[in-house]
């Protein structure tokens, strides 16, 4: 009877649908096995990990005030008044810095195993869009809350970014919207966080995803080489699909568990007024290219030292980016240099962050 | 009576504990949606009396609406100079009502 039932609603959405065409071709999808397997779980858990962004996002919108005199007060009443509030709220924090972590992860990953080659340069494109957009809501995140530290990081974040060449001075005027960091400030980041971030970041990963399942798992070339008998896969439906429930279960927990034992804090209102208090820092993922620029001078040649900093990052991400257009696998020379330039880059990006955490 | 396979069980006592899960899951975001409608707002409940001005500003036959803790209230002088007070919560609807000083009753305009 039941059996039936199901049968007939199959039957009906598959008509309309094609829902049998979509289960095979997912029936047809293998994930090699490998020592570097585990990679794959990333992406995975960016995805889940975004999803709980979604969720508590929404949920914070319900108490959140966007106004700058209910600002702080209202994430301290969410805090504090509300059931829960507190654990919502720390798994928005806790969850969009361990998602910029699991990012970074997932791109090194992919970069050093090759995997941004023909043909999925455009997957590598999309996904490191992807990290820019989550930097993006990790910068007018940060300012939500109008807290003392988010007031300064903001101020610090927009000088830095009038630095951009050329367009420097509009694009700190877009984003300030106003003389000075205030309501106009909050109003814009607060429509940037919640909608204009967010779609741009639903467009991007559509394709990301699509592209993925269009053309399957990368096999890292040590893979690739072994002979075929030797190759071992699994099927994604149902068993890597199943390892996967585990491993976002898992980190749901974790998340759940730091939030439990470390929830996050607000600070002091923001004075606008007041002297800046001490250690101002941005984010960490911010803090490494924070204690570059602090290291070069005020004036580089008739450049400002700033201005020349902006140059370099754009240069060493624009190489980055590049990598599948330059290291096509042709030239192993080209991919050793590649592996050199990335692990530079990783060896850089750690070294200047702790650099900048404990200066 | 019936045949549970080894398969059917691992199935039901997964599904068992992915219920408990999800129960355990989703409670605190239930709660936190709830919370809001739950807290007073404290000041508001308190009010057991209010002024409305003095007596000789109500001419007989007029009424007002005002705000009596978070509830609205009406105040009506009848033309006999009583003055009667209501909680304005239209017991139809929920609307607020009004009075009416020419066909001299309270009447909500929601119907």
């Amino acid at each position: 009877m039941l059996g039936e039932i199901s049968e007939t609603t199959f039957k009906w959405l598959d008509e309309r649908l094609s829902l049998s065409a979509v289960a095979s071709a997912a029936g047809k999808k293998k994930v090699p096995l490998h020592k570097q397997s585990f990679w794959y779980y990333m992406g995975g858990i960016a995805m889940l990990l975004l999803a709980v962004q979604f969720l508590t996002g929404i949920l914070l919108m319900v108490y959140y005030i966007p106004e700058l005199s209910s600002a702080n007060s209202s994430v301290l009443f969410i805090n504090s008044q509300i059931d829960f509030g507190w654990f919502v709220r720390s798994m928005h924090s806790w969850g969009a810095n361990i998602l910029i972590f699991v990012l970074f992860a997932h791109m090194f990953s992919a970069y050093f195993m090759k995997a941004y080659r023909k043909p999925r340069e455009l997957t590598w494109i999309s996904g490191l869009g992807l990290l820019m957009l989550c930097f993006g809501f990790g910068f007018t995140g940060y300012l939500l809350p109008w807290d003392e530290v988010a007031f300064f990081a903001t101020k610090i974040g927009i000088d830095i970014a009038e630095q951009v060449p050329l367009i420097g001075g509009i694009l700190a005027n877009l984003l300030k919207g106003g003389s000075e960091v205030g309501q106009g400030t909050l109003s814009r980041f607060f429509l940037l966080h919640v909608i204009v971030l967010p779609l741009g970041l639903f467009a991007i990963a559509g394709i990301h995803l699509l592209l993925v399942q269009l053309h399957g798992m990368s096999e890292p070339k040590s893979f690739q080489a072994q002979a075929p008998e030797k190759k071992k896969y699994e099927m994604f439906f149902p068993d890597f699909f199943m390892k996967d429930l585990m491993v976002w279960l898992l980190a749901f927990n974790v998340l759940a568990t730091i939030v439990i034992l470390f929830p996050w804090g607000v600070g002091p209102e923001a004075d606008p007024f007041a002297a800046a208090p001490a250690g101002i820092k941005p984010e960490w993922y911010f803090l490494g290219m924070f204690q570059f620029l602090k290291l070069l001078p005020a004036h580089i040649g008739f450049i400002e030292g700033e201005k020349v900093g902006l140059l370099i990052f754009a240069l060493i991400g624009g190489i980055f980016a590049a990598a599948p257009f330059i290291d096509k696998g042709e030239n192993p020379k080209l991919s050793m240099f590649f592996d050199i330039y990335g692990l530079m880059i990783l060896i850089g990006l750690i070294a200047f962050t702790i650099w900048g955490y404990l200066a | 009576m019936f045949n549970l396979t080894r398969k059917d069980f691992i199935r039901v006592l997964g599904g068992f504990f992915a219920a408990i899960w999800a129960a355990f899951a989703t409670y605190p975001f239930f709660r936190y949606l709830m919370s809001g409608a739950e807290k007073k707002t404290g000041e508001d409940s308190q009010v057991t009396s209010l002024s409305l001005g003095k007596a000789d500003d109500f001419i007989p036959g007029s009424s007002k609406n005002f705000k009596f803790g978070s509830i609205p209230a009406l105040m009506v002088r009848t033309e006999d100079g009583a003055f009667h007070a209501y909680n304005a919560i239209c017991t139809h609807l929920g609307c607020t009502v009004q009075f009416s000083s020419e066909k001299k009753h309270i009447f909500c305009a929601c119907v």
